[in-house]
């Protein structure tokens, strides 16, 4: 647990917190706020902010409410960038641990295949993938996490590779254990903690990703998506300029408290690292 | 009587160089081996090839007369309940995550042991019978201290009531007070349950109190073996006596 205060100690944690409750409560709370469907028409439109309380940040091209459209977009941001994340996260750690104890054979193969992968940009794996598949929200999801995986595949299959020659790998074989259960059970969880320091800058390139599918107009149609609201925003650039500026900002603030956590994060380890 | 553990001809060369070289040893049931010899000599590879951490190059592992040396996947599994082992570093012998039970309970459930419910009560059963508190059940074994870990250490190799224990240079590490408590203990459990050790040290007072045979190594090779008194009193070879010698060549503290 000490652990957990060292990491709520930093500054950068502090800031990316300050940053990011208030927005994961602003995405929670979205439904009771905003009840209704945020893509209704409700008001006059291209309204500017700060102009009638009803929309405080005004309305868009058609007369929608902004604030609305930002909230539940933020919800399919946090949600499509943990998703995307947790899922590459996890295949990322089951093929490294394959790769790194399977064998030369599944290695190489393995390693070959997450090569393949890393070569080519996510970005366009990701654009590739929902073309074919079709926008929905769990499509976006895995074209997203299918650029993720191979990092930290290669991040747990180097931890893996040093873990397994250490004595208590040894014993676990001594003792009976079967190869699956060594493989996941005693050299899994101690591979994580490096793997789980990439989940900050994947949640945030993960909810870029989306935001730029969104923009191209590949996100999941049901859903208001702040990549979405910015393409909407782009027709009425020159005289309302706020559509694209205000998700825009909540994007960039997003990402940052989102970089600012792994930053503290990779701190706290640090200063662990240095006090044993 | 056939022996429990009998090595022929063992080969085992990493790159260029060989560390276990034509070494051949018969290991009666209920008695103890010791390999004694300096750093390099191949020791610990020939703990590792017993117990098949290791595959040999060439020669015979033959344990209650059955060929292992050729034996992998479930078979080779199945029969470990037969020969376990004690490491020498107890820091990096256990899971960082594991707890004092569940190191206890790996063997007993891998080997399915008994009934899956009597298996926690068997295991506080093992730890009093190593001299150990059975409340120690659920601390992390990080926290147990060198000499408590490695009776915990030798708990999980006698779970499984083997016939054989390779113990790795297992009391090397261990702080000389406590050094002697845990040969007793070995003693006892040997005489109790009948098991073989292959006991590794480079320590002669330490195996002179544990081991009836000795046999000596130097560069991978068994260059002298016979009974323990016989051995200690009178080594025919150079490394033998260098190895009693070393204690005893030490030069006296000269006060200024």
């Amino acid at each position: 647990m000490t652990g957990v205060k060292r990491f709520l100690s930093t500054g950068e944690t502090r800031a990316g917190l300050a940053l990011l409750l208030p927005l994961l409560a602003f995405a929670l709370l979205a439904p009771a706020m905003f009840p209704g469907d945020p893509m209704a028409i409700v008001g006059e439109p291209l309204l500017r902010p700060f102009q009638n309380s009803a929309f405080p940040l005004g309305t868009d091209r058609l007369g929608r409410d902004v604030l609305a459209g930002l909230a539940h977009g933020a919800r399919t941001s946090l949600l499509v960038g943990l998703a995307a994340a947790l899922s590459a996260l996890c295949v990322g750690a089951v093929i490294g641990t394959i790769a790194g104890f399977g064998g030369r054979l599944l290695d190489e193969t393995l390693m070959r295949l997450t090569e393949a992968f890393q070569t080519v940009p996510a970005f366009l794996l990701a654009l590739a993938f929902v073309s074919v598949i079709g926008p929905s929200l769990s499509s976006v999801v895995l074209a997203i996490a299918l650029g993720a995986w191979p990092a930290p595949a290669r991040v747990a299959r180097a931890e893996v590779l040093s873990i397994r020659e250490k004595d208590y790998v040894a014993a676990a074989r001594v003792v009976g254990k079967r190869p699956a259960q060594i493989a996941f059970i005693e050299i899994l969880p101690n591979a994580l903690p490096p793997v789980l320091a990439l989940s900050s800058v994947i949640v945030a390139s993960a909810i870029l990703i989306e935001a730029a599918l969104s923009f191209l107009g590949l996100g999941d149609p049901n859903r208001v998506t702040w990549g979405g609201m910015i393409a909407e925003g782009r027709t009425v650039l020159r005289s309302a300029s706020y559509l694209s500026i205000i998700p825009g900002v909540a994007l960039v603030i997003t990402v940052l408290a989102i970089y600012l956590l792994g930053e503290g994060a990779a701190k706290a380890r640090l200063a662990k690292r240095s006090y044993v | 009587m056939v022996a429990v553990l009998s090595v022929k001809g063992l080969c085992k060369s990493f790159a260029n160089v060989r560390a276990v070289d034509d070494v051949s040893f018969d290991l009666p049931a209920g008695e103890t081996l010791a390999l004694a010899g300096p750093s390099g000599s191949g020791k610990s590879t020939i703990a590792r090839l017993v117990v098949r951490l290791l595959e040999p190059d060439a020669g015979q592992i033959a344990f209650m007369g059955k060929d292992i040396s050729r034996l992998s996947g479930e078979p080779l599994r199945v029969l470990r309940r037969q020969f376990q082992m004690v490491f020498q570093d107890t820091n990096s012998s256990f899971n960082p995550r594991a707890t004092v039970g569940s190191a206890l309970l790996d063997p007993l459930n891998a080997f399915a042991i008994g009934n899956a419910r009597a298996r926690p009560e068997e295991a506080r059963h093992l730890l009093e019978r190593v001299g150990l508190d059975a409340d120690l059940f659920d601390r992390p074994i990080h926290e147990l201290s060198g000499g408590q870990r490695q009776r915990v250490g030798i708990a999980r190799a006698i779970a499984s009531r083997p016939a054989l224990i390779v113990l790795d240079e297992a009391l090397s590490a261990i702080d000389a007070s406590i050094r002697i408590d845990l040969l007793k203990l070995l003693i006892d459990l040997q005489r109790e349950h009948t098991i073989s050790y292959l006991f590794i040290a480079h320590d002669l007072g330490m195996i002179n109190a544990i081991a009836h045979r000795i046999a000596i190594l130097d560069g991978g090779r068994i260059v002298e073996q016979g009974p323990t008194h016989q051995i200690i009193q009178n080594p025919k070879s150079e490394t033998g006596r260098q190895l009693l010698g070393a204690a005893a060549r030490l030069p006296a503290r000269s006060s200024s």
